[in-house]
């Protein structure tokens, strides 16, 4: 490996065309763990917009005492380092912890559960200043013409629907890119899958895979992994631009 | 009409993900099938040994073994906290505080292998060859090598730090690198950088091909690296006594003489060296 | 006249500042009422008050029987839809022009087939026919005020609120508005509009209430606010340039620099009063004119300065004496005629039916 400069790009060559190869050839592996990345990610931020569109609606479009303070509150949260959530979720979710009696710790769950707390601020924080950018104006183009108080909100959340949908594409962006929460929570299990003789994923995710994978020297399975989760990243910010052209 | 259809598609995609995996695997967690947690260390997973030696356990028993790969420290913690059922460590000394303290029962020894001091080829320390591990990081710390530690409480981080007690040295200076990682991130750190680290056989056995470090210092005694497998208190989590039952039959299998084979065949054909040696009584 | 609005002791405080003080006003069914006056004197706050988006500090506000400020639940919602307001900066929705003007409507519930035969008749009303399909964003700023009628008339209110709606657009679309607002009116909606463009009131309202610091300071027909203003400030804000102080004598008021015979008016002698002379009432005497005598208040002067007024008329600045300009509109065509350049002299005449005292 380091035995020299024109060697390293053979293996980096190398490498890159194994991991091609492990994607096109659908290993099953790798769809296991790509599977599993998606559906925590994908399962965290739909349960969190259940939460948070309601509560930016309601934030956002009402006025009340420590209104400035709690919406400084979410725009901090939405740096949380993952890694202190990790910690957090896990020391709730052992069985000497709080929430021991769930029995979550090292599963999915506890996956969703700190991947939640992590996009929840980013789209809460997003829609709610998309919502604000509606802006005054058109609530009082909508009263004016008869609105009435739910009138009025759904024709903001239609005027903020682009920057709402930006915010949970974020949201999505942030969690299946991190690796730090969902690390400690989940502990990157995989199982071994006796009738198709390979591992298959439990709480293993495209980026957790890659620190494993990585530490134990198979390149050409991380290149594999970083590929695809570097693809879906890509697309959700495409996606998210194209938006944000239109608005 | 195009962004909207668009976004749905987006949409379908990820609810096709989240419902299409509705085996028993990944929607557990009222609905247990039996199951037990094994925390353990970085190096005996990365070595592939617990693929082989679970396998025949999981099949015979129906138990589905959850293993969590951690540091030492880590792993014991997990165990004390009751995030798994049972564990595999390599830290005499950590293992007797666990015991003491009431978090485990039932310790017996697994297996073991040995510490080996690897190196680059050029060795600036000259210390190839030698017989005693501190005189060999006398030499090292004498001539100020680059040396990697792994710096994560992990069994063969604290056998690093023992040699270095018993020589008397403070660890200061560039030349010492505490990474904080596991044994594989670690041969690639000095790998890379042309420096000299403790490493467990198993691990630098799996990682040869990838690396070009070679081995100078064997066989001092101190390089002793014993396993045990200790089985999680029940009387802390009253609610875990049904996998005590569990983690019981799995130690007395790893005990066995089945068990037992298993280890000590394990990585001769693809290393031509076995990477652990059996050490169970039964 | 039957009163759709009745206003009674409003008041209203910014910051400090007193936005409206003491208003009391009654607005007649069908007309066209203007508010006129500065930036900042009150009028978009009266209006958004008019249309229960804010609430005075005090007073009472009747939309036909119905008091707004104490009104709840369906009668506040039924009295709130008789009327609409078109804003100066007003949002359009992030949708088709229909969708836009059919919003209200939808609302209300009214079915799909009637909502399209009364968005179609309003994008006619405001000449936006074909527009339906179009997105308001892409409009012109001169088409979104228009479609911003739209989806008010489309309502069929008995009054619509108009806040400074020319206020943004150029010469054309400003004349092309003004004629929809007479369309509207002719459509039996009451206008209630904001502007601060003096011609603007002169060619739309059938009366103005001219309003200053949060206090109206006149109210009347066009031709008592712009012949007859009450205070120099009105004065000045009509466009009268010519504004003297003088001195009641037995049979003159003097000026100063000139004498004028007036009408007759109830000041004592000795009265210290204001003259307003609007600039297009004087009247140039020809050096060869039959009957110079006869020509009331004349006075001579030095052209100083020349420049156009509009279109058709040229402004004069003569200078009677030291310190007095005095400012005269004259047509082009008799500059022409009358060889008049800067630095002559000339002789002009002030009717006294063009003066107006304060």
């Amino acid at each position: 490996m380091f035995k020299g400069g024109i060697l390293n790009m053979n293996f980096l060559i190398d490498g890159f065309l194994k991991a091609i190869a492990l994607i096109l050839s659908n290993d099953p592996y790798v769809m296991s763990i790509t599977a599993v990345s998606i559906k925590i990610s994908g399962t965290a931020v739909i349960i969190s917009i259940l939460f948070s569109i309601p509560t930016a609606i309601l934030i956002s479009t009402n006025k009340f005492r420590g209104k400035k303070f709690i919406i400084s509150l979410i725009n901090t949260a939405m740096s949380l380092p993952p890694v202190v959530v990790g910690l957090i979720v896990f020391l709730m979710l052992v069985p000497a912890g709080p929430l021991g009696i769930l029995q979550l710790i090292f599963t999915p769950a506890a996956m969703i559960i700190a991947q939640f707390i992590l996009v929840t601020p980013i789209i809460t924080g997003i829609s709610i200043a998309s919502i604000n950018s509606v802006g005054q104006s058109i609530r009082d183009t909508a009263f004016t013409l008869g609105g009435t108080k739910k009138d009025i909100s759904l024709i903001i959340l239609k005027e903020a629907k682009v920057g709402i949908i930006i915010a949970v594409l974020a949201g999505f962006g942030r969690a299946i890119a991190e690796v730090g929460a969902i690390l400690i929570a989940g502990g990157n299990v995989a199982f071994w899958d006796a009738e198709t003789d390979t591992y298959s994923s439990y709480t293993r995710t495209l980026t957790t895979a890659i620190t494993l994978e990585t530490s134990k020297g198979d390149i050409s399975t991380s290149i594999a992994l970083g590929i695809i989760v570097l693809s879906i990243a890509l697309s959700v910010n495409l996606l998210s631009n194209r938006l944000q052209d239109r608005e | 009409m195009g962004m909207r259809l668009k976004i749905f598609l987006f949409l379908l995609i990820i609810s096709t993900g989240c419902l299409s995996q509705n085996d028993e695997k990944t929607l557990n967690t009222i609905s247990e099938p039996k199951e037990i947690t094994l925390s353990t260390t970085t190096s005996v997973d990365d070595s592939g040994l617990l693929k082989i030696l679970n396998q025949p356990f999981e099949e015979k028993y129906k138990i589905r073994i959850k293993v969590i790969a951690e540091g030492t420290g880590k792993a014991l913690k997990t165990a004390e906290l009751g995030g798994s059922d049972v564990v595999i460590v390599h830290s005499r000394e950590k293992e007797d505080v666990f015991i003491k303290e009431g978090f485990g029962i039932n310790k017996r020894d697994l297996m073991h292998n040995n510490f080996i001091i690897v190196g680059p080829e050029s060795d600036p320390a000259g210390i190839s060859g030698m017989k005693s591990g501190s005189d060999a990081f006398n030499k090292i710390a004498n001539s100020k090598s680059r040396f990697f530690s792994r710096g994560d409480e992990s069994g063969t981080h604290v056998k690093e730090k023992v040699l270095w007690k018993k020589i008397g040295m403070l660890n200061t200076g560039s030349w010492y690198k505490s990474i904080g990682k596991g044994m594989g991130d670690t041969l690639i750190a000095a790998n890379a950088q042309n420096g000299y680290t403790l490493s467990d056989q198993s691990t630098y056995l799996k990682m040869k091909e990838r690396i070009n470090l070679g081995i100078l210092v064997v066989g001092d005694p101190i390089f002793y690296n014993p396993y045990s497998v200790i089985a999680v208190n029940p009387a802390r989590y009253p609610d875990k006594n049904e996998k005590y039952q569990m983690v019981m039959l799995y130690i007395g299998y790893l005990t066995s003489p089945e068990g037992q084979m298993i280890i000590s065949e394990y990585g001769k054909d693809e290393f031509g060296h076995a990477l652990f040696y059996p050490d169970a009584i039964s | 006249m039957a009163h759709i609005f009745k206003i009674r002791d409003l008041y209203k405080k910014y910051n400090e500042k007193q936005v409206l003080n003491d208003i009391n006003i009654n607005i007649d069914v069908g007309e066209i009422f203007c508010i006129l006056g500065p930036s900042g004197a009150g009028k978009t706050t009266l209006l958004r008050i008019l249309n229960s988006i804010e609430k005075p500090d005090s007073g009472r506000v009747f939309f036909k029987k119905t008091n707004l400020l104490t009104s709840r639940g369906k009668e506040f919602l039924n009295s709130r839809r008789k009327m609409a307001m078109v804003f100066q900066d007003g949002a359009v929705f992030n949708s088709s022009v229909y969708d836009n003007v059919s919003y209200g409507l939808k609302i209300r519930g009214i079915n799909k087939d009637e909502i399209r035969k009364r968005v179609n008749e309003s994008l006619k009303i405001v000449g936006l026919e074909g527009y339906s399909g179009r997105r308001a964003h892409t409009l012109s700023g001169g088409e979104k005020q228009r479609m911003t009628f739209a989806m008010t008339v489309v309502l069929k209110p008995d009054v619509l609120l108009f806040d400074e709606p020319t206020a943004s657009l150029d010469p054309i679309n400003e004349k092309i508005i003004e004629s929809i607002i007479r369309r509207i009116n002719d459509l039996g909606i009451t206008i209630i509009f904001t502007t601060h463009k003096q011609e603007e009131a002169l060619s739309l309202a059938t009366r103005i209430a001219v309003i200053n610091k949060g206090v109206f300071e006149q109210i009347g027909p066009p031709e008592d606010i712009f012949y007859r203003p009450n205070s120099v400030f009105i004065a000045r804000f009509v466009g009268v340039e010519n504004i003297f102080k003088g001195i009641i004598r037995s049979n003159s008021i003097d000026l100063d620099w000139i004498r004028l015979k007036t009408p007759v008016i109830t000041k004592k002698i000795g009265d210290k009063v204001t003259v307003c002379i609007r600039p297009e009432e004087i009247f140039l005497i020809r050096n060869d004119a039959t009957h110079r005598n006869d020509y009331p208040n004349q006075f001579n002067g030095n052209i100083t300065r020349m420049s156009p007024q509009g279109k058709a008329l040229i402004r004069l600045f003569i200078k009677v004496n030291k310190r007095l300009i005095v400012k005269v509109d004259v047509p082009r065509h008799v500059v022409n005629h009358m060889d008049i350049e800067v630095g002559k002299e000339i002789t002009a005449s002030i009717n006294h039916e063009s003066l107006h005292v304060i």
